[in-house]
């Protein structure tokens, strides 16, 4: 098939060569710690700087002159830790005269829990992970956990993708929460692996489903072909227990007890109906309707990756399809898994992808052009210190916030996405629905970042009781019972009188904690600072995802999480309602605990609480045009404080990243 | 008052409330209102209905256990019955008792077809009539109805979504200004409307002064379009406060009675809302009722959806023929695809996707009702007959307001779209 443009032929070239000689050593290999050598993420970032500004030339542009503290400040804190600095951060920052302040903040930020939340939304969203899954009757808990667990520990992006694709055991064994990317989509297997094309390769093959794509070169054969490789898994977990406990609850046998019949139900939604097993067919049967070409309804197709690669041979069926597929996915000469990752992460830092869509990538043919890389030289080198570092996600980001490119001043001008970037000036844009959020939160909740919530409890509480345990442990006991040990357990649950309450979420979450994060210990234990303030207010992380149709999150853009980054950030009239009569007044300036209030109560003039205001509210502080705008209101006293900080909030300043 | 004519007493209101508030006319002047006013649209044809109530089954409803039972054979049809409707010669599935009861304002569209087979790309042909595109996001349909006729009443949103996902009533390239308002909870009405009782209306009027003040100096440094677009806003939400028909909003203020009716269900009160919403002058209605994605288990999930379908829409064509409204108001019942004749046994009788025949239906805004449009064979697997894509049915739509459907609008990347791309509309529909 002579598919493959040109300039891509020879790399693919490589890699089947290099498939074989690396597949199995990838992921065993040393990782090599760049991502804390600060002569490393110095030359890189200098590297990525040169290759930036000979775009510049190119373009004949002129970069915009650099962020000032304040602005650099506040843009750093929402893109690498999804909030708004509080009024100490600020101050501490700009007060600092120490000339690498910037480098120490950078590192100190990337090994916060802030950071730990911000990658946690960002996989969510990728990996379309919800508190409940599918159909709505299992758990999310364990994938979510699994996702928090790899972007506290930093976990590599090779390593998370091929946890992913080749994950197999209970839904909530230990350490399997993986399971929940297939378990999402349950019994649509076909548009899993349309989203794994997507996410991981950047190729849209999901129209290629029903039939030969109508503008890409993909045939319905390529996808089956692909399909191939995860075919035939299944909830696993032994028929003999399934066919018991389904009894017991469902049809003309079953238990007369109704609360018994609600635990047996419990334990088929929770442990032996929940969980993937088989390790991929590589084969699998053409539809009844097939209609593309090179193929015919019923046939049998082997496995085949889109690129060279990774192919089953044999028309019988193989029990690791998925591992050969995951192998080749990740493999480090896959130079689609590699450029696409560079250029989600380059977007999550810099605002705007290399090219875009991001996870559309479309090679050129002779009749057709394809993707445009904005600046080529950027991405090739942002793929090779991807490679070096071993995917290592922080270390790259480390490398990008250290550019002076991360630092330039803000493009006043509207930037179209779809159009290739110099880069040569921040673009702006509205900040995303969980930045809203969180950056609000940080004005009334101290600590907010180690403030946990019970998204992520793994308490088992079944037919209304809490057994003290977690679901992990209960799936450790009863997952090889026979069905009379079954029955016995049930019997034992029914009358199971809880001994003390709960209160072990707590112990729970501090494994969840970023190890790096030495002040995460010592605070969440000490939950006492959050007496009296809502329970709501904590980061959107901590809450059930998604939230119902009316948050305030879902009215500012958060992801369904049916589609893959789902979120907006479009403005409506709903927003603008919450600002004006809903969260902004009832949560924060209604709110008299808000820590903003220390900080403005604490300053003595009338112009030094307008400074503080500005502080903690936009980063910065306030002009001589904008003090005598607001030091006559700070003079009436509390009620012109508040006026004065719902003003701030309500700034088109405040909800726009500069 | 002149209850059907809301364009009319709004726009008077909207005069007196700012008259007497001083408050409105320091803000109104910001902007003027970001949607155009539809009193200068005339419908290109007569009698064209006025407001669509658009209701979504998201999921992928199974045409074989709802509309499309008629002369199916036994062995696709599995436990579903059929029963007859008040429609001479016209059946459904038993799982809509009470719709065939108001068989006789209903047309079937039993000839649908669509090339989307997955839930995304199947939902996002269906409200926006073109195939999604890593490139562009296309306008819903609700923002194409707003954008070509207008609003009804200048004060409300022209387009409602409730219980939507907020992505499937974007206005994509035709800005946020045209995205459906989202309502969660139906019984929860317009969240946020008023002013908050903790802050008196000489502060509100003040820190909304203070902001624009900021406001006004920030854009001298930053100008931007979609800073001034999130800006302009602020004057529609003041407008959409102080304006009586808020009350539309409120569906509390119905009768005990008229709640039952429509059924307990979210779907059922979205239905209500969505009524009395168009009542007051909403251009777009959109309500959905998801769980129609039954791979597993197929007759205990159809049934039990399909109970809060039946209630919700036969109340809404019973209530809406009772108050005169329902020559004005087309209802439409759409989704993604259908499901499989084929039941699949080792999915406990469940039913996958199935894109090549489906069924929707229209009733009201001058279609005629006991009749059907289209037919599949026996098997309920293939059109063979009057084969309708979701681009006709978005053109029939727009052919039942009036509008222009081949107008062609420009994106901001200068592509031209319509509002039902090359659809063709069902006139047979229509008297």
């Amino acid at each position: 098939m002579i598919r493959i443009s040109l300039p891509l032929r020879s790399c693919l070239g490589l890699l089947s060569a290099a498939l074989v000689s690396s597949a199995s050593a990838q992921l065993a290999r040393k990782e090599a710690d760049l991502g804390n050598d600060p002569a490393w993420i110095k030359k890189a970032a200098a590297e990525i700087d040169k290759r930036v500004g000979t775009g510049f030339q190119k373009a004949k542009v002129t970069p915009v002159t650099p962020a000032d503290d304040s602005r650099w400040l506040r843009r750093v804190y929402l893109d690498a830790t999804g909030r708004i600095p509080s009024y100490t951060e600020a101050k501490a920052f700009l007060d600092d005269s120490a000339p690498d302040k910037r480098e120490k903040l950078v590192e100190k930020l990337l090994n916060s829990e802030g950071y730990v939340s911000q990658m946690y939304n960002y996989f969510c969203d990728l990996f379309r992970a919800t508190s409940r899954l599918g159909d709505g009757t299992r758990s999310g808990v364990p994938y979510l956990r699994w996702i928090r667990e790899s972007a506290a520990s930093n976990k590599s992006w090779d390593k998370m993708t091929f946890e992913l694709l080749t994950s197999s055991g209970g839904g909530w064994e230990e350490g399997k929460g993986a399971v929940g990317y297939f378990e999402r989509d349950r019994g649509m297997p076909l548009d899993n692996m349309a989203n794994t094309t997507r996410i991981f390769l950047g190729t849209h093959i999901e129209c290629a489903q029903c039939h030969d794509h109508p503008y890409d070169k993909w045939k319905q054969t390529d996808f089956y072909e692909m399909a191939a490789f995860t075919h035939g898994m299944n909830t696993g977990s032994g028929d003999e227990r399934k066919k018991f406990v389904n009894e017991q609850y469902n049809g003309k046998n079953e238990n007369p007890d109704a609360k018994k019949r609600e635990i047996y139900r419990w334990l088929m939604d929770n442990i032996y109906d929940f969980g993937v097993a088989g390790g991929g067919d590589g084969v699998i049967k053409l539809p009844m309707d097939f209609k593309g070409k090179g193929g015919k309804p019923d046939e049998l197709v082997k496995a085949k990756s889109l690129f060279p690669g990774a192919r089953n041979g044999s028309p019988k069926p193989i029990d690791d399809g998925r591992e050969k597929f995951a192998k080749w996915v990740t493999d480090p000469a896959n130079p689609r898994f590699s450029m696409l990752i560079a250029n989600r992460m380059w977007k999550r830092v810099m605002g705007i992808g290399l090219f875009e869509p991001v996870d559309k990538f479309i090679e050129g043919t002779r009749e057709t052009p394809g993707t445009v890389i904005s600046n080529p030289a950027v991405m090739d080198y942002l793929q090779s210190i991807l490679r070096e570092s071993s995917f290592d996600l922080k270390a790259f980001q480390k490398v990008l916030f250290n550019t002076r490119t991360y630092a330039l001043g803000t493009n006043a001008n509207p930037v179209d996405p779809r159009m290739p970037y110099t880069f040569h000036g921040r673009a702006v844009r509205r900040m995303n629905a969980e930045q809203v959020w969180d950056s609000m939160a940080t004005l009334v909740v101290p600590d907010i970042d180690y403030r946990k919530g019970n998204a992520l409890n793994p308490s088992a509480v079944v037919g209304g009781r809490n057994l003290g345990r977690t679901v992990y442990d209960v799936y450790k006991e009863v997952i090889n019972f026979k069905p009379a040990e079954i029955s016995a357990w049930v019997d034992k649950v029914v009358t199971y009188t809880p001994a003390t309450k709960g209160g072990d979420s707590m112990m729970m979450m501090d494994n969840m904690m970023s190890a790096k994060d030495p002040a995460a210990a010592a605070t969440s234990k000490d939950a006492a600072r959050w007496a009296g303030y809502s329970n709501d207010l904590i980061r959107a992380s901590e809450l059930s995802a998604p939230t119902p149709p009316e948050h305030f999150l879902r009215k500012f853009g958060q992801s369904s999480r049916e589609v893959i980054e789902g979120g907006s950030s479009e403005s409506d009239v709903t927003q603008i309602l919450s600002l004006i009569n809903g969260h902004v007044e009832k949560n924060i300036v209604a709110e008299s605990k808000a820590v903003v209030y220390k900080a403005i109560d604490a300053a003595a003039s009338p112009e030094d609480k307008v400074k503080a205001a500005f502080l903690a509210i936009l980063t910065r502080y306030p002009t001589p045009a904008e003090l005598d705008l607001l030091v006559p209101e700070a003079k009436k006293g509390r009620e012109g404080i508040k006026n004065i900080l719902y003003a701030l909030l309500n700034s088109n300043e405040f909800i726009f990243i500069l | 008052m002149i209850p059907n004519q809301p364009d009319e007493l709004s726009r008077r209101q909207l005069l007196t409330s700012l008259a007497k508030s001083a408050l409105g006319v320091s803000l109104l002047p910001l902007t003027g209102p970001t949607v155009a006013h539809g009193a200068d649209f005339v419908p290109n044809r007569p009698r064209a209905a006025k407001s669509v109530i658009f209701l979504m089954m998201s999921g992928g409803m199974s045409h074989l256990d709802t509309l499309d039972v008629m002369g199916k054979k036994k062995d696709v049809l599995g436990k579903t019955e059929a029963i007859p409707t008040s429609a001479t010669g016209m059946q459904l599935s038993a799982n809509l008792p009470k719709t065939a009861q108001q068989m006789h304002h209903i047309a079937l569209l039993n000839g649908m077809n669509t090339t989307q087979g997955a839930h995304e790309q199947g939902q996002y042909l269906m409200t926006r009539s073109y195939i999604m595109r890593g490139t562009i996001v296309h306008p819903a349909l609700g923002s194409w109805v707003v954008r070509l006729a207008g609003k009804r009443n200048a004060n409300l949103p022209g387009y409602v979504a409730i219980s939507t996902d907020p992505n499937q009533a974007a206005g994509g390239f035709m800005g946020a200004k045209y995205s459906g308002v989202p309502i969660g909870e139906p019984g929860q009405g317009l969240q946020d409307s008023m002013r908050p009782n903790s802050v008196s209306e000489a502060d509100f009027e003040k820190r909304l002064k203070l902001a624009d003040s900021m406001n006004k100096q920030f854009h001298t440094l930053v100008s931007n379009p979609s800073i001034r677009e999130h800006n302009n806003l602020y004057s529609d939400a003041l407008r959409l406060m102080r304006c009586e028909d808020l009350k539309g909003f409120d569906i509390a203020k119905e009768p005990t009675e008229m709640q039952e009716l429509y059924g307990k269900s979210r779907f059922g009160q979205g239905c209500l809302l969505a009524r009395r919403l168009v009542e007051h002058g909403v251009r777009f209605v959109q309500v959905t009722l998801g769980g129609w994605d039954t791979h597993y288990d197929n007759f205990t999930a159809v049934p039990a959806r399909a109970k809060d379908l039946d209630d919700g829409l036969a109340a809404l064509l019973k209530d809406l023929h009772r108050r005169g409204m329902l020559n004005d108001t087309l209802v439409v019942l759409g989704t993604e695809f259908g499901r499989t004749p084929e039941i699949i046994g080792e999915h406990q009788d469940g039913r996958d996707h199935f894109p090549q025949a489906f069924s929707c239906l229209m009733a009201g805004g001058g279609v005629h009702g006991g009749t059907f449009y289209g037919k599949k064979d026996d098997k309920g697997a293939k059109v063979v007959e009057g084969l309708t894509t979701p681009q006709d049915l978005n053109a029939t739509i727009g052919y039942a307001l009036g509008l222009p459907v081949d107008q062609v609008v420009v994106s901001p990347s200068g592509r031209p779209f319509t509002i039902a791309d090359k659809g063709k509309p069902i006139t047979a529909l229509f008297s």
